[in-house]
């Protein structure tokens, strides 16, 4: 125990995180740019556009992360692009994760009612505006739990950089066991301290899902929602009068 | 009193009074690197004595090398030749990273290191990741196809086995015909155990099984934890995994391998590799490297004279 707290609060592991931390951001950074191309050009009506991100998403999609983190790191430098170690696993991992998102975002966009679609149509909006007034805000929505999913899995995926000597958590974890024979503590910490990172992704995941929420309660309602005997309201406040037959008979009770 | 107290503090603002305080200052400073230099030699990460005089005309040789920083591409798994310095686990530390910086000492450059797995090493370094492998890593014409080594010292191996041998295992012959082994990928090891499977099946035997892992730990823990009847490997590294679990582990026996220590460096650089070979055979006449493998307690240190090893 005195073993393991000595590991926790270890700075060599501590600094590990910063590592873990840029390869993770770096590939979700370039992987939302790449996905947001991909997907775009798998949903445009050129079919030659949407052949080539096909065979993108196939040949990345298709081939394991440490392949292409290995790839990046000791086969560019053969043809003259010789990456950093942080460069390298967080160009292999943005190259990795593009397909995924772009599948998000296709999926999101697709999952939008096509009546809507037309309706908005029928109105004359441009596809552009259709876009941002109708499509984006609700598969932005539908998004957050995929993009939560994908952050976590890009976090973990990160310790597979530790091959191309990206000095990250798992990296320093292993080499540490090795001059210290301290296998279960260490390991045990640096367990802990990757749950630590991961719980904060969902963190930031359910406050992005609370914020984007349109029926978000009220303060008063959020309290008032746990109580066994509260009935949802009808939302009739500022619709025209309908005439009494539409109001809830038991409003009175109630209040 | 008070006069001469502002007499004093004038006289140090003028020209001469600023002068007499940065001479002391100076001497001062001299005295105490001039005092800190025997601490400095005597400081353990430090142990190799000055280089030889003859590193001089080798600066002078090979000046492209002065001042640079090189990469050294390490599989730090393997306390003695390269680990993390357990006190202090930002810095590597061993026989490897000692010897590697009394070559820098001597041709005038400095490294920093990257720590790959062992398959990776010689990757590593063809790709222009790193500069130069110091790494216990065995010269065999197999690898001399991807690096040009600088030999200095003959392989000796040993074999790790669990406390009280319970499988008899007496070396890289039929003994092992039916037992697991742990060897890290790309050893030397590997396929000499796999050519055991001929020998075996004549004896009417199962052949060896061979678990492969990436680093040095990672195939101790393969014998702790039961998965492996043993592991082959530099016969230094297995005593000290003895030395860390006396009562779990042994050394069965020690063999002879017929290849060499080396230190490798790119294919396309002769004249590093010249200086780096020149380096280290001035080191040896020195007695240095005696000296490094005394410090870490590599006994069994089996120095010849430092040669290339090339293919074409």
């Amino acid at each position: 125990m005195e073993l393991f707290l000595h590991y926790l609060s270890l700075p060599y592991l501590l600094q590990g995180i910063g590592f873990t931390l840029a390869v993770t951001g770096l590939g979700l950074a370039g992987g939302l740019l790449g996905g947001l191309m991909l997907a775009s050009m798998q949903l445009s009506r050129f079919w030659l556009l949407a052949a080539v991100a096909r065979a993108y998403t196939v040949i990345f999609r298709g081939t394991p992360l440490i392949l292409q983190m290995v790839f990046a790191y000791d086969a560019l430098p053969h043809i003259g692009l010789k990456l950093s170690a942080i460069a390298a696993a967080g160009l292999a991992l943005a190259a990795n994760e593009a397909p995924f998102i772009a599948e998000i975002l296709r999926a999101g966009v697709l999952g939008v009612d096509r009546g809507q679609i037309a309706a908005g149509q029928a109105l004359g909006m441009t596809p552009a505006v259709l876009m941002r007034r109708v499509i984006a805000p609700q598969a932005i929505r539908m998004m957050v739990p995929a993009f939560g999913n994908e952050s976590v899995s890009a976090l973990k995926n990160s310790s597979l950089a530790s091959v191309i000597a990206v000095q990250e958590l798992t990296l320093r974890s292993t080499q540490l066991a090795s001059s210290t024979f301290d296998f279960f503590s260490i390991f045990f910490a640096s367990g802990l301290i990757y749950l630590v990172l991961t719980s904060a992704v969902s963190a930031i995941q359910l406050v992005a899902e609370v914020l984007l929420d349109l029926d978000r309660p009220t303060r008063q309602e959020r309290f008032a929602r746990l109580l066994p005997w509260r009935r949802a309201e009808l939302v009739l406040k500022g619709l025209p009068d309908h005439g009494p037959s539409l109001k809830p008979e038991n409003q009175d009770h109630e209040r | 009193m008070f006069k001469r107290l502002f007499d004093d503090i004038r006289s140090f603002r003028t020209d001469r009074g600023l002068v007499g305080r940065w001479r002391n200052v100076v001497l001062g400073g001299a005295c105490l690197v001039a005092l800190s230099m025997p601490m400095v030699l005597w400081m353990p990460s430090h142990a190799q004595a000055a280089p030889p005089a003859a590193c001089q005309a080798l600066q002078a040789k090979y000046p492209a090398l002065k001042g640079k920083t090189l990469v050294n591409a390490i599989n730090p798994h393997t306390p003695g030749y390269e680990a993390l310095d357990p006190k202090d686990p930002s810095k590597y530390i061993g026989f490897d990273i000692d010897l590697g910086e009394a070559i820098g000492e001597c041709l005038g450059f400095t490294l920093t290191y990257k720590a790959v797995t062992f398959a990776a090493l010689l990757t590593t370094l063809s790709s222009g990741q790193a500069d130069i492998v110091i790494s216990d890593i065995y010269a065999t014409e197999e690898r001399a196809k991807a690096a040009d080594f600088i030999t200095y010292s003959k392989v000796f191996d040993g074999v790790l086995v669990a406390k009280g041998n319970p499988k008899k295992i007496t070396g890289i012959n039929t003994s092992m015909c039916g037992a697991t082994a742990a060897e890290n990928t790309g050893y030397v090891e590997v396929p000499l155990i796999q050519n055991l499977a001929a020998d075996c099946k004549k004896e009417g035997k199962s052949e060896p099984s061979i678990l492969l892992f990436d680093n040095n730990a990672n195939c101790i823990q393969a014998i702790l934890a039961g998965r492996a009847d043993t592991y082959v490997n530099d016969v230094n590294t297995v005593d000290q995994a003895v030395k860390a679990y006396p009562d779990k582990l042994e050394k069965a026996t020690a063999v002879t391998l017929p290849y060499s220590v080396g230190i490798a460096v790119p294919k396309n650089k002769p004249e590093f590799r010249d200086a780096v070979l020149a380096a280290l055979i001035e080191l040896q006449k020195a007695g240095i490297e005696t000296e490094l493998l005394k410090k870490w307690s590599l006994d069994a240190g089996f120095l010849e004279e430092p040669r290339i090893l090339t293919t074409n």
